[in-house]
């Protein structure tokens, strides 16, 4: 008697087990299979977007040049000790896991990839045309080209590898890096001079005398 | 026996699996020559919230805040005037103004700042790669809110401005400057 009535009491717990084990996995198919990559999308609050400044600026540029540019940054342990307690970290935590696997003495690394645009051009309102019409000839003097501005948004910067933890103005940092890396390739391909070019060309266009036009750089 | 040999299998599986794709130092895109008149720029702020509930299968939420400013430039795209745009009659001049564009945009990283976080329950705090794909997120929204500003009709008053005042200098007595109908405009504010 008492032997049945374990058997039974065993019976519904096994039963009870599968039920439960069906119905999770259930639940598993259907939030893998069924509920769609949503889950993963980043939903941003809606906030408002605050003008801070209008400015009027007049700038003309005319040279758009865009870059890639790779900034890294790496910390080393310094050590034994340092690499034993620094991986048991990493090995605790579930987003350096796989860089605790792999203790090759980095403490910790952040690459970026950084996409970014300049842009040459003149800056119209610090620095005036000079119209001089003189006999059959209209000279107009222009100021030199220069770098107008930089873009490098998130948008355009990657993450490439994240080892240990980082702050934000470490971050930062490594923007600023590429964008040194950048400016520097627009001067060693000597784009301000390059510059001048489609300069003279946009003010050809909108030039539209029977006179001969000279167009002139300030020096 | 049994037990060495799982072992190795599974730290071979793992350690094969941290390879990494090679990457170029740097690299040369694209050099375009543009014409573009810049006229007017914005500066804009912003409130990055994000409220992370994770995974059904973690437990406990995170919360983000994070600033950001960005700079907009606009105007209008010189090059695009046809030979056609432009007629003169004597001292008066009447030009067709190519249709207003944003030309750039710039979120300064030295202006993000996370304001806040709140990271509860089992879940880890955020990386530089959560704040990097919640800033795009808030990089997507206020280009997306540039619509709604006034930016482009602004550029284009203050090109037509320019316009006026460039072909006075140059002589003509009376200009006039046609601007493009709202609806042929390019609304791609995502260049």
């Amino acid at each position: 008697m008492k032997l049945q009535k374990i058997r039974e009491i065993r019976t519904l717990i096994i039963r009870l087990l599968i039920v439960g084990l069906i119905a999770f996995g259930g639940y598993w198919i259907y939030q893998l299979f069924f509920k769609g990559p949503a889950s993963d999308e980043i939903v941003l609050e809606e906030t408002p977007l605050k003008v801070e400044q209008i400015r009027s600026i007049l700038e003309l540029n005319t040279l758009k040049f865009q870059d890639e540019a790779v900034v890294d940054s790496v910390e080393y342990y310094k050590s034994e000790s340092e690499v034993l307690w620094g991986t048991l970290d990493k090995l605790t935590d579930p987003n350096q896991f796989k860089h605790g696997l792999h203790p090759n003495g980095v403490k910790r690394r952040l690459t970026l990839i950084v996409r970014g645009e300049l842009l040459y051009g003149v800056d119209l309102k610090r620095k005036d045309f000079q119209f001089l019409p003189k006999g059959d000839t209209l000279t107009i003097v222009i100021p030199q080209p220069e770098l107008l501005s930089v873009s490098i948004n998130p948008k355009g910067t990657e993450v490439y590898l994240e080892n240990g933890d980082w702050q934000d103005y470490e971050r930062a940092g490594l923007q600023r890096k590429a964008r040194n890396k950048m400016i520097a390739s627009g001067e060693r391909l000597k784009l301000p001079e390059r510059a001048k070019a489609p300069l003279e060309k946009a003010l050809r266009t909108l030039v539209k005398t029977d006179k001969t036009l000279i167009i002139k750089f300030e020096n | 026996m049994k037990n060495w040999l799982f072992l190795s299998l599974i730290t071979l599986l793992l350690t094969s699996c941290g390879e990494e794709k090679e990457v170029h130092e740097t690299e040369i895109y694209e050099i375009r020559s543009i014409g573009t008149l810049s006229t007017t720029e914005y500066t804009l702020g912003k409130i990055i919230h994000w409220n992370d509930e994770g995974e059904w299968y973690t437990y406990g939420d995170r919360k983000i805040l994070l600033s950001c400013k960005a700079t907009v430039k606009a105007g209008v795209n010189l090059n695009a005037i046809k030979e056609s745009d432009i007629q003169v009659d004597g001292k008066k001049i009447t030009i067709q103004l190519p249709p207003p564009e944003i030309v750039s945009f710039e979120m300064d990283p030295d202006l993000v700042r996370t304001e806040m976080t709140d990271v509860n329950g089992f879940r880890s705090d955020f990386s530089q790669v959560d704040k990097s794909k919640v800033l795009q997120k808030g990089e997507e929204s206020i280009r997306k809110d540039l619509q709604k500003l006034n930016i482009l009709d602004e550029a284009e008053q203050n090109a037509k401005i320019f316009i006026v005042d460039f072909y006075k200098n140059l002589g003509f007595e009376q200009v006039i400057v046609h601007e493009t109908p709202k609806d042929k405009r390019n609304t791609n504010i995502d260049h």
